[in-house]
């Protein structure tokens, strides 16, 4: 009886390690390839891992200032 | 590949040289705005990976592809035709006929700067819906947001009007993005490319 109990509470054991360790994998490739994200207006788009030559923080902040010039632009 | 992973990519296939830049950043542009992940073998994966290892890795993770034929003319300097392209496209078709059931699944566009210019040089792709963009890259975004709207059957994908001038701000901003980065607009890496669309996604995302 007991050892039946037993071999039920391993089997459960090594299922739940076994799909931590599947999920694991998962994420750690999904993050090496980047991600699906969801913009404000609902859309989702790919977003890569990384830059390649530049950093993430240094294209982010030359879209933003870019995008400030043609605004101030457009605004005459 | 996940399932996930492999529905969401589209390889694009077409010529990297300076002439085109304009034309590849615009199709980058559709495929992403489209809510896919563009793929090519611009890709900075595995440095030490053969080129056509790569190519074959990459079209088996895509379920979509993107082949541009436009630039396939005589080199000035060989007097000799670039074949990568076609290649490129002949592994793809390949894939699609000799898979497994998830590579039967594949759907690809082909794009020439003619509709009837292929029939001169691959008359053996003729029955394949060849599709003009005239080097236009908003004629060419229209082409790639209307296939992938029909063939992924997605609701999500936005207009190609709304596309179209989405872009237009990009173009915009894209030198000053590169003025600002102090490189030439050809100097960013595809890595990089897809940096600013995805910034540029998220910051003119309307709410």
């Amino acid at each position: 009886m007991l050892g039946e109990q037993y071999r039920v509470y391993y089997i459960t054991c090594m299922s739940e390690q076994s799909e931590i360790l599947r999920q694991r994998r998962k994420s750690t490739s999904e993050s090496a390839s980047g991600r699906f994200i969801t913009l404000k207006d609902g859309r989702k788009i790919y977003e890569p891992a990384r830059g390649g030559k530049y950093s993430k923080a240094e294209i982010r902040a030359a879209v933003k200032q870019a995008r400030e010039v043609r605004l101030r632009a457009e605004a005459g | 590949m996940s399932k996930p992973a492999y529905a969401n990519s589209v390889f694009v296939n077409c010529p990297f040289t300076s002439d085109f830049k304009p034309m590849f950043r615009a199709i980058v542009f559709a495929v992403m705005d489209c809510g896919f992940r563009p793929r090519c073998a611009l890709e900075d994966i595995d440095g030490g990976e053969v080129r056509l290892q790569k190519i074959e890795r990459l079209i088996e993770d895509c379920k979509f592809g993107i082949h541009d034929l436009s630039n396939m003319k005589l080199d000035p300097d060989t007097g000799l035709p670039r074949f990568n392209m076609p290649l490129e496209l002949g592994l793809f078709l390949g894939a699609k006929r000799y898979g497994d059931t998830s590579q039967k699944s594949k759907r690809l566009i082909i794009m020439d700067s003619d509709r009837f210019r292929y029939q001169k040089c691959i008359s053996d792709i003729s029955g394949q819906d060849v599709d003009a963009h005239g080097g236009d890259p908003k004629t060419a975004i229209r082409r790639v947001r209307d296939w992938l709207s029909t063939v992924s059957k997605r609701k999500s994908i936005p207009g190609p009007t709304f596309m179209i001038a989405r872009y237009e701000d990009y173009d915009r901003d894209y030198p000053t993005i590169c003025s600002i980065l102090k490189c030439d607009e050809d100097e960013p890496t595809f890595n990089d490319l897809l940096e600013t669309v995805s910034e540029w996604q998220k910051l003119n995302a309307e709410a």
